[in-house]
């Protein structure tokens, strides 16, 4: 269905490892929509083993959330080997989508509830903690309202016993209109830095958000080819009509 | 707190009164009430009854189906069992079951208790009870938004297995790595079976889409899998430390039920082993035991409405789902396929793992296809997202309709729809989640669990 001659392709980081709630439907989206848009899109899986990928061959960033045995496993793997990767793709202005554990690897440091404390990548200005007595996740379904879509809330699930406090100078990705963001206190959702963005939604958060995964691919075609002029979109109605009837 | 007599007098009091309200044979209700009466409610019905034999069933998908297996062959032998068939698998479920099984003075007259219980409530149960065996079928992603994390949960098992002694056998599937890692934790004193299926039996080499476990939980390199059966269960090793399971357990030949799918082997495969070790039954005997067997409501029940074969498979988790769809590809004819996505408190809150269903192979056999629920609208995303054909509503039936796709909150409604859209003799495949299930069943059946 490719209609014009653009063409992207997508760092998938850690498949395996960070694939825990669904992100494979937020791949897909991506896709999907380049798909339906005109573009053809490509997914490059990037492993602990895979062969070295320069930042010139990416145009999207995506990666998910896992459980803690495996985040750590893909943490000491993403600050010794791909740090320098993940840092010339967020200068250069690529976008990036980093779901709940991936989030919290991009900021300054996670704090376990036993006082262990695990360095990330610290591009994000933030950091996160867990409290003592884990008994109390933050779950449920959670809307938020970001600046970059300020007609349109985006909705989704979270599901996260971290608290992340962003730094003052820190944007986040949105203010929470329904449910606990990133700590339950401060009304923050996520962070937003550079083009990348770091969120704890899951649902997984792009199928049912149509005008962020075309946020992403319009960003990236723009980084690639400049304006995007020509390129359309498909229609966003069906999503509508879902993110109505969540029951939540 | 009430001495046992008086527990269960009031809980019969109660069983007798909800009862005449009718609702529904697998009410917690009575077990509640003696639980808050006494707490250690459980753990004295038992001890008053020191010579039942006492399996438990866990893990995320087959408790209900194995569980029904082994009571049902030793039945067949002519044993008194108590069991929790209608699946209520929580701490006051068992608690209303044992009630009901006990008279007054707190004796069962039973030959054994054979009970599934769940993931969470199983170390909790522990406490109350030490049962002769534990069969743990295997662990997936399920209710994760209930449950926090995999890992957290073979985590407590393994906790509560530290504390068991030599009385209990630990029946564990050697095919799941997680579980296979509960008996290499397992104290000395712990005898430990592994049941599991020949490798030449497995159909796949890749793990599926909705693999979780896939570490070496020794050493945590990537495991490397000979056969794939399903998901991550499979004939593995590690090639970094030698990790590799031995001595598994596997069918013999003779061994046959009418059940279909690798998933039901397991749970077959499970229960024989159980009944083996607890009970000293034989092979020979078990396959004339296991002959006639039905599985319970829900799983693989075939039903026939207005002369179309209707077939209601709970799918409720990623593996469940990708195994019942697997099941209807071995279906002839022509097939109607209703979804039912629910997510009340029994389904799970959260529904991504609905993008970890491999939907490919149901787009590609079904004829129709049939959304319904409480979020019907995000499962036809999903479907929209492997078709990729719109959906629109359409004024005149008020539905919302894609290629092949209907999409309909009114759930009798679409069932009928279905049922007289498929040709006459052919199958209408119901995928609910669990309430949507119970919903399904109570509508297509006019019965009520």
């Amino acid at each position: 269905m490719v209609t014009n001659n653009l063409s992207l392709k997508l760092g998938w980081f850690y498949p395996d490892l960070m694939s825990t709630y669904g992100d494979y439907g937020n791949v897909l989206t991506l896709q999907n929509r380049a798909a339906w848009a005109g573009i053809k899109l490509e997914v490059v899986k990037i492993e602990i083993d895979s062969q070295p990928v320069t930042s010139h061959e990416l145009d999207l960033v995506f990666m998910g959330g896992s459980q803690d045995r495996q985040q750590s496993i893909a943490s000491k793997d993403l600050i010794g080997d791909k740090r320098p990767l993940i840092q010339a793709l967020m200068e250069r202005g690529v976008p990036g989508l980093f779901i709940c554990g991936a989030y919290q690897l991009m900021g300054d440091y996670y704090l376990t509830a036993e006082g262990e404390t695990i360095e990330g990548l610290k591009f994000f200005n933030l950091y996160t903690k867990q409290l003592p007595t884990d008994n109390s996740r933050l779950i449920g379904p959670i809307t938020i309202r970001s600046e970059l879509f300020p007609n349109v809330p985006i909705v989704g699930f979270e599901n996260h016993g971290g608290r992340t406090y962003i730094g003052s100078q820190a944007k986040p990705f949105g203010r929470v209109l329904t449910g606990h963001g990133n700590n339950g206190q401060d009304q923050n959702e996520g962070v937003i830095h550079q083009n990348f963005i770091g969120t704890y939604l899951h649902g997984p958060i792009l199928p049912v958000n149509p005008v962020l995964t075309d946020w992403l691919l319009k960003k990236a075609i723009e980084i690639k080819y400049g304006p995007t002029a020509g390129v359309q979109f498909s229609s966003q109605d069906f999503e509508r009509i879902t993110r109505e009837h969540i029951n939540g | 707190m009430f001495n046992l007599s008086a527990t269960v007098f009031i809980g019969r009091v109660s069983v007798f009164l909800i009862g005449l309200f009718g609702t529904g044979r697998g009410s917690t209700w009575p077990g509640e009430i003696a639980l808050s009466l006494n707490k250690h409610f459980i753990r004295d019905l038992v001890r008053r009854n020191p010579t039942l034999k006492i399996i438990l069933i866990t893990g995320t998908n087959g408790k209900t189906t194995t569980t029904k297996l082994i009571s049902y062959m030793l039945r067949a032998q002519g044993r008194q069992i108590v069991s929790n068939e209608a699946g209520a698998n929580l701490t006051n479920g068992i608690a209303s079951v044992l009630l009901k099984a006990s008279d007054l003075a707190g004796q069962i007259k039973a030959d054994g208790l054979v009970l599934e219980i769940d993931e969470n409530a199983l170390p909790h149960l522990l406490k109350d009870l030490t049962p002769d065996a534990i069969v743990v079928l295997n662990l997936f992603r399920d209710q994760l938004d209930r449950y926090g994390e995999i890992n957290a949960i073979s985590a407590k098992w393994s906790n509560a297995f530290s504390q068991l002694d030599g009385k209990t056998k630990l029946v564990l599937n050697g095919n799941d790595p997680e579980i296979f890692n509960l008996g290499r934790m397992a104290g000395d004193s712990v005898p430990v079976h592994y049941f599991g299926l020949e490798k030449e039996k497995m159909p796949n080499k890749q793990l599926g889409l909705d693999a979780d476990q896939i570490f070496c939980p020794n050493c945590l390199h990537k495991l490397t899998f000979d056969a794939v059966a399903y998901s991550h269960v499979g004939a593995f090793h590690c090639s970094k430390c030698g990790l590799v399971p031995t001595k598994i357990f596997t069918l013999p030949a003779t061994t046959k039920t009418e059940l279909i799918g690798l998933f039901n082997e397991y749970n077959v495969t499970a229960a024989v082993l159980a009944v083996e070790l607890v009970w000293n039954l034989k092979p020979d005997e078990i396959s004339q035991l296991l002959k006639g067997f039905k599985p319970s409501f829900g799983r693989q029940e075939e039903l026939m409405i207005d002369g179309r074969r209707v077939l209601i498979q709970l799918s409720k988790n990623p593996s469940g789902f990708n195994q019942a769809i697997s099941i209807m590809n071995q279906l002839e004819g022509p097939k109607s396929v209703v979804v039912i996505l629910n997510n009340r408190i029994p389904d799970g809150r959260d529904i991504s793992w609905i993008w970890d269903v491999n939907f490919r192979p149901l787009v590609n056999h079904a004829d129709k296809i049939y959304v319904a629920g409480d979020r019907a609208f995000d499962m036809a995303l999903r479907l929209k997202h492997e078709t990729g054909r719109d959906i629109v509503f359409q004024p005149t039936s008020q539905n919302y309709t894609g290629e092949n796709i209907t999409v309909s909150q009114d759930l009798p409604a679409l069932i009928g729809q279905a049922i007289q859209e498929t040709p006459s003799g052919g199958r209408v495949v119901i995928f609910p989640t669990y309430s949507a299930m119970l919903e399904a069943r109570k509508i297509v059946a006019g019965k009520k669990w």
